[in-house]
């Protein structure tokens, strides 16, 4: 990084909050029930407008400061992922097979 | 005055460096977007869940009414595509003329087996259903999906074996097995 750049965010989205996955037949699976867990810690909903993405349909899976020390360096994330169906409608989710594409993308800032 | 120029000239340049620095300082700078393809596979499922897998007769020869010891809920769940429109619940037995049998050559047939679903009226199996013998079969229960393409039923079954038709029935112990079994189309 130059001079100046503070911070790396790394950040997973859909592109629609209602329809992060769908069955093509009207039947969708949203972003807030596909949960993140980020090298083991809690699982986290994608439910936060994040820099990328739809609103309400990403989460920051991680900030790294950027100081003199780091300016050229990397991380890694090891993503697990779970699919909750107890909420609102999705209970009665009809079987089929829902597709979906999530997007990971990092931000040096400022 | 000519040094106030000069003072004047390098102060510009230093606010014009600063100037031409700043925004791109400022600019955020984006990796390229990496896609993970989800692929999540619902599938489908009708299972059938009895309370009960033993009923007893105590028979007197020649009475209409030989109820069965205990009743028999049948808990139907499924998770089915929107394709599916009806669960539809059976009871019967692979043969219409030895329903039960003594073993012996003596038969109860499934026409003399009666069956009351939640409290309805008591039916013989006497109809030809998607499973069992001909003619040696009930339907219980017939549900319209509606978009309850998860969902589930409860069936409490009571029994009867009437035996005014068959009024020299050998003693004997009858036994045989009734099937119930669910179907989504």
């Amino acid at each position: 990084m130059k001079p100046g750049r503070t911070a790396v965010g790394v950040y997973a989205y859909f592109a629609s909050a209602a329809a992060a996955l769908t069955d093509g037949a009207g039947d969708n699976i949203p972003s807030s029930a596909f949960f993140i867990s980020d090298n083991s810690g809690a699982s986290a909903a994608l439910t936060n407008t994040v820099a990328f993405g739809a609103a309400n349909a990403g989460v920051q899976l991680a900030n790294v400061a950027i100081t003199a020390a780091n300016r050229t360096s990397s991380r890694t994330d090891v993503m697990a992922y779970n699919i909750n169906l107890t909420g609102g409608t999705l209970p009665q989710l009809p079987a089929a097979t829902y597709t979906g594409t999530l997007n990971i993308q990092a931000q040096a800032t400022p | 005055m000519r040094l106030r120029t000069k003072l004047g000239t390098t102060a510009a340049l230093v606010l014009a460096a600063i100037m031409l620095a700043l925004p791109a300082r400022a600019q955020v700078r984006n990796s390229a977007a990496s896609p993970i393809a989800l692929n999540a596979v619902l599938n489908q499922s009708l299972t059938v869940t009895l309370s009960g897998n033993a009923v007893n007769f105590t028979l007197a020869a020649g009475n209409a009414n030989n109820p069965g010891s205990t009743t028999i809920t049948a808990t139907t769940s499924w998770t089915l595509t929107q394709t599916i429109g009806t669960v539809s619940l059976f009871a019967y037995f692979t043969s219409a003329t030895s329903a039960l049998t003594d073993g012996a050559g003596h038969f109860i047939p499934s026409s003399s087996f009666q069956l009351s679903n939640n409290g309805g009226a008591f039916n013989p199996l006497t109809n030809t259903v998607p499973f069992g013998g001909a003619n040696a079969g009930l339907p219980v229960s017939y549900t319209l999906i509606l978009g309850n393409n998860k969902s589930s039923r409860t069936d409490t079954m009571k029994f009867n074996i009437n035996l005014s038709p068959l009024p020299t029935l050998a003693p004997g112990t009858y036994t045989g097995t009734l099937t119930i079994q669910a179907q989504a189309i």
